[in-house]
Protein backbone atom coordinates (compact mmCIF):
# COMPACT_ATOMS: atom_id res chain seq x y z
CA UNK A 1 0.00 0.00 0.00
CA UNK A 2 1.10 3.76 -0.66
CA UNK A 3 2.16 5.44 1.99
CA UNK A 4 -0.83 7.59 3.52
CA UNK A 5 1.70 10.41 4.41
CA UNK A 6 5.13 11.94 4.20
CA UNK A 7 6.60 13.98 6.60
CA UNK A 8 7.93 17.43 4.58
CA UNK A 9 10.21 18.94 7.98
CA UNK A 10 10.27 18.37 11.65
CA UNK A 11 12.13 19.66 14.34
CA UNK A 12 12.54 17.67 17.50
CA UNK A 13 13.16 19.36 21.24
CA UNK A 14 13.40 16.93 23.85
CA UNK A 15 10.14 14.94 23.59
CA UNK A 16 8.34 17.56 22.15
CA UNK A 17 8.00 17.86 18.29
CA UNK A 18 6.86 19.62 15.13
CA UNK A 19 5.88 17.68 12.78
CA UNK A 20 5.18 19.33 8.79
CA UNK A 21 3.14 16.42 6.95
CA UNK A 22 1.76 16.26 3.86
CA UNK A 23 -1.23 13.87 2.78
CA UNK A 24 -0.99 11.53 0.24
CA UNK A 25 -4.03 11.16 -2.08
CA UNK A 26 -2.61 8.39 -4.22
CA UNK A 27 -3.38 6.07 -0.84
CA UNK A 28 -5.54 3.37 -1.44
CA UNK A 29 -7.27 3.53 1.99
CA UNK A 30 -9.06 6.21 -0.30
CA UNK A 31 -10.71 3.92 -2.28
CA UNK A 32 -12.82 2.28 0.60
CA UNK A 33 -13.28 5.66 2.66
CA UNK A 34 -15.39 5.93 0.89
CA UNK A 35 -15.62 5.01 -2.55
CA UNK A 36 -16.33 8.77 -3.93
CA UNK A 37 -15.93 9.99 -1.30
CA UNK A 38 -12.35 10.37 0.06
CA UNK A 39 -12.49 11.19 3.91
CA UNK A 40 -9.32 10.99 6.12
CA UNK A 41 -9.70 7.94 8.37
CA UNK A 42 -9.37 9.55 11.86
CA UNK A 43 -7.85 6.60 12.87
CA UNK A 44 -5.35 6.64 10.28
CA UNK A 45 -4.43 10.33 11.21
CA UNK A 46 -4.34 8.87 15.03
CA UNK A 47 -1.63 6.50 13.71
CA UNK A 48 -0.15 9.55 12.18
CA UNK A 49 0.81 11.47 15.41
CA UNK A 50 1.85 8.24 17.42
CA UNK A 51 4.55 7.35 14.64
CA UNK A 52 5.71 11.44 14.60
CA UNK A 53 5.86 10.69 18.80
CA UNK A 54 7.63 8.00 18.13
CA UNK A 55 10.43 10.13 15.97
CA UNK A 56 10.38 12.34 18.90
CA UNK A 57 11.00 9.41 21.32
CA UNK A 58 13.38 7.77 19.29
CA UNK A 59 11.37 4.48 19.65
CA UNK A 60 8.62 2.39 18.76
CA UNK A 61 5.42 3.12 21.58
CA UNK A 62 2.84 1.40 22.91
CA UNK A 63 -0.66 3.18 23.48
CA UNK A 64 -2.30 1.92 26.66
CA UNK A 65 -4.88 4.54 27.08
CA UNK A 66 -6.23 7.02 24.50
CA UNK A 67 -8.15 8.91 27.35
CA UNK A 68 -9.72 11.64 24.17
CA UNK A 69 -9.72 12.23 20.96
CA UNK A 70 -11.62 15.01 19.28
CA UNK A 71 -12.26 15.43 15.63
CA UNK A 72 -13.50 19.11 14.48
CA UNK A 73 -12.92 19.02 11.09
CA UNK A 74 -12.88 16.61 8.55
CA UNK A 75 -9.54 16.19 6.48
CA UNK A 76 -9.40 15.03 3.33
CA UNK A 77 -6.57 15.29 0.91
CA UNK A 78 -8.38 18.08 -1.29
CA UNK A 79 -9.23 20.17 0.96
CA UNK A 80 -6.22 19.44 3.70
CA UNK A 81 -3.23 18.49 2.00
CA UNK A 82 -0.54 20.26 4.21
CA UNK A 83 -0.93 19.46 7.96
CA UNK A 84 1.36 20.58 11.31
CA UNK A 85 1.53 17.94 13.43
CA UNK A 86 2.44 18.79 17.24
CA UNK A 87 3.34 16.32 19.75
CA UNK A 88 4.53 16.32 23.33
CA UNK A 89 5.12 13.58 25.35
CA UNK A 90 5.76 13.86 29.57
CA UNK A 91 7.30 11.44 31.38
CA UNK A 92 5.06 10.02 33.98
CA UNK A 93 6.83 6.79 35.11
CA UNK A 94 9.36 4.63 33.82
CA UNK A 95 9.01 4.13 30.30
CA UNK A 96 5.34 5.85 30.81
CA UNK A 97 4.28 9.07 28.72
CA UNK A 98 1.13 11.25 28.52
CA UNK A 99 1.62 11.90 25.02
CA UNK A 100 -0.72 15.11 23.75
CA UNK A 101 -0.80 15.62 20.19
CA UNK A 102 -3.10 18.13 18.07
CA UNK A 103 -3.18 18.10 14.31
CA UNK A 104 -3.60 21.98 12.58
CA UNK A 105 -2.80 24.20 10.16
CA UNK A 106 -2.33 27.71 10.93
CA UNK A 107 -4.15 28.97 14.04
CA UNK A 108 -6.38 26.30 13.06
CA UNK A 109 -7.02 23.06 15.20
CA UNK A 110 -8.75 19.73 13.33
CA UNK A 111 -8.20 16.93 15.99
CA UNK A 112 -7.08 16.95 19.66
CA UNK A 113 -5.56 13.77 21.63
CA UNK A 114 -4.70 12.99 25.03
CA UNK A 115 -3.22 9.51 25.56
CA UNK A 116 -1.33 7.35 28.45
CA UNK A 117 1.90 5.76 25.70
CA UNK A 118 4.73 3.50 26.79
CA UNK A 119 7.98 1.84 25.75
CA UNK A 120 7.35 -1.11 23.75
CA UNK B 1 -24.00 -11.52 7.89
CA UNK B 2 -20.45 -12.19 6.79
CA UNK B 3 -18.05 -11.75 4.39
CA UNK B 4 -19.19 -9.29 1.83
CA UNK B 5 -22.41 -9.50 2.82
CA UNK B 6 -21.42 -7.04 5.61
CA UNK B 7 -21.22 -4.13 2.69
CA UNK B 8 -24.75 -4.04 2.92
CA UNK B 9 -24.28 -2.58 6.63
CA UNK B 10 -21.30 -0.30 6.18
CA UNK B 11 -20.14 2.19 3.52
CA UNK B 12 -16.32 1.22 4.23
CA UNK B 13 -14.83 -1.24 0.97
CA UNK B 14 -11.71 -3.01 1.31
CA UNK B 15 -8.62 -1.97 2.30
CA UNK B 16 -10.16 -0.55 4.97
CA UNK B 17 -12.96 -3.09 5.95
CA UNK B 18 -12.14 -3.70 9.93
CA UNK B 19 -15.89 -5.73 10.46
CA UNK B 20 -16.51 -9.33 8.82
CA UNK B 21 -19.05 -10.54 10.58
CA UNK B 22 -22.83 -9.45 12.45
CA UNK B 23 -23.58 -12.30 14.88
CA UNK B 24 -26.00 -10.75 16.32
CA UNK B 25 -28.26 -6.84 16.19
CA UNK B 26 -30.89 -5.46 18.15
CA UNK B 27 -32.25 -2.08 19.31
CA UNK B 28 -30.05 -1.77 22.17
CA UNK B 29 -26.58 -3.23 20.28
CA UNK B 30 -24.83 -5.36 18.17
CA UNK B 31 -22.00 -8.10 18.49
CA UNK B 32 -19.73 -8.13 15.27
CA UNK B 33 -16.39 -9.85 14.68
CA UNK B 34 -13.13 -9.26 12.95
CA UNK B 35 -10.63 -12.08 11.87
CA UNK B 36 -7.28 -10.41 11.52
CA UNK B 37 -5.50 -11.27 8.23
CA UNK B 38 -1.90 -11.29 8.00
CA UNK B 39 -2.28 -7.76 4.87
CA UNK B 40 -4.43 -6.13 7.32
CA UNK B 41 -3.54 -2.33 6.63
CA UNK B 42 -3.46 -1.80 10.42
CA UNK B 43 -0.79 -5.10 11.28
CA UNK B 44 2.46 -3.86 12.22
CA UNK B 45 5.20 -6.82 13.26
CA UNK B 46 2.43 -9.12 13.15
CA UNK B 47 -0.14 -7.61 15.66
CA UNK B 48 -3.17 -5.84 15.12
CA UNK B 49 -2.25 -2.10 16.33
CA UNK B 50 -4.38 0.30 17.92
CA UNK B 51 -5.82 2.08 15.27
CA UNK B 52 -7.19 -0.38 14.09
CA UNK B 53 -9.04 -1.36 17.31
CA UNK B 54 -10.56 2.28 17.24
CA UNK B 55 -11.32 1.85 13.39
CA UNK B 56 -12.90 -2.10 14.09
CA UNK B 57 -14.67 -0.09 16.93
CA UNK B 58 -16.35 2.37 14.87
CA UNK B 59 -17.31 0.15 11.99
CA UNK B 60 -18.66 -2.21 14.56
CA UNK B 61 -21.08 0.69 15.45
CA UNK B 62 -21.24 1.48 11.92
CA UNK B 63 -22.92 -2.14 11.20
CA UNK B 64 -24.96 -1.32 14.34
CA UNK B 65 -26.86 1.65 12.30
CA UNK B 66 -26.35 -0.04 9.06
CA UNK B 67 -28.88 -3.11 10.40
CA UNK B 68 -30.84 -0.53 11.38
CA UNK B 69 -31.48 1.03 7.81
CA UNK B 70 -31.10 -2.63 6.04
CA UNK B 71 -34.07 -3.75 7.37
CA UNK B 72 -35.64 -0.28 6.48
CA UNK B 73 -34.54 -1.09 2.69
CA UNK B 74 -31.90 1.94 2.92
CA UNK B 75 -28.33 2.40 2.17
CA UNK B 76 -25.92 2.40 4.72
CA UNK B 77 -24.94 6.30 5.69
CA UNK B 78 -21.81 7.59 5.66
CA UNK B 79 -20.53 8.27 9.48
CA UNK B 80 -17.62 10.01 11.26
CA UNK B 81 -15.93 9.56 14.34
CA UNK B 82 -16.27 12.72 16.41
CA UNK B 83 -14.95 12.21 19.65
CA UNK B 84 -13.19 8.53 21.07
CA UNK B 85 -13.16 8.80 25.28
CA UNK B 86 -11.64 6.41 27.74
CA UNK B 87 -10.25 3.80 24.88
CA UNK B 88 -8.10 1.06 27.45
CA UNK B 89 -6.12 -1.15 24.97
CA UNK B 90 -5.39 -4.23 27.16
CA UNK B 91 -3.30 -6.61 24.06
CA UNK B 92 -2.71 -6.43 20.54
CA UNK B 93 -4.31 -9.51 18.73
CA UNK B 94 -1.82 -10.97 16.74
CA UNK B 95 -2.81 -12.07 13.40
CA UNK B 96 -5.23 -15.16 13.36
CA UNK B 97 -7.03 -13.20 15.92
CA UNK B 98 -10.57 -13.88 15.69
CA UNK B 99 -11.58 -10.08 17.39
CA UNK B 100 -15.42 -10.36 18.75
CA UNK B 101 -16.66 -7.13 19.84
CA UNK B 102 -20.11 -5.84 21.82
CA UNK B 103 -21.36 -2.76 20.89
CA UNK B 104 -23.90 -1.11 23.09
CA UNK B 105 -25.95 2.05 22.24
CA UNK B 106 -25.85 4.41 25.41
CA UNK B 107 -27.48 7.70 24.00
CA UNK B 108 -28.89 8.85 20.65
CA UNK B 109 -29.68 12.64 20.24
CA UNK B 110 -29.95 14.40 16.08
CA UNK B 111 -27.52 12.24 13.99
CA UNK B 112 -24.83 11.71 16.79
CA UNK B 113 -24.50 8.56 18.38
CA UNK B 114 -22.97 8.08 21.49
CA UNK B 115 -21.76 4.02 21.67
CA UNK B 116 -19.53 1.79 24.03
CA UNK B 117 -17.89 -1.29 23.48
CA UNK B 118 -16.01 -3.91 24.41
CA UNK B 119 -13.70 -5.77 22.23
CA UNK B 120 -12.45 -9.55 23.59
CA UNK B 121 -10.64 -12.49 21.89
CA UNK B 122 -11.06 -15.91 23.35
CA UNK B 123 -12.94 -14.27 26.03
CA UNK B 124 -10.00 -12.17 27.13
CA UNK B 125 -10.17 -8.36 27.11
CA UNK B 126 -8.41 -6.41 24.46
CA UNK B 127 -9.94 -3.13 24.12
CA UNK B 128 -12.97 -0.99 25.49
CA UNK B 129 -13.77 2.95 24.74
CA UNK B 130 -17.07 4.77 24.37
CA UNK B 131 -17.05 7.00 20.66
CA UNK B 132 -19.06 9.59 19.74
CA UNK B 133 -20.33 8.81 15.87
CA UNK B 134 -21.77 11.45 13.44
CA UNK B 135 -23.98 9.64 10.92
CA UNK B 136 -24.22 12.26 7.57
CA UNK B 137 -28.17 12.39 6.33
Amino acid sequence: MKEYYSIVSSSVEGLSGLFHVRLNPDCEVYEGHFPGTPVSPGVCNIRMVLECAEQAAGHALRMRKLNRCRFTTLLTPQTHPELNIRISLQPKDEGVYTLTGTIGKGEEEYQTLKAEVTDC
Amino acid sequence: MKGEEIYRLIPQRPPIVMVDVLWHADEQGAETGLTVQADNMFVREGLFREPGLIEHIAQSAAAFAGYGTYIRGEEPKLGYIGEIKDCVFHDLPAVGSELHTVIRMVAQVQGISLISAATTVNGQPVAACQMKIFLKE
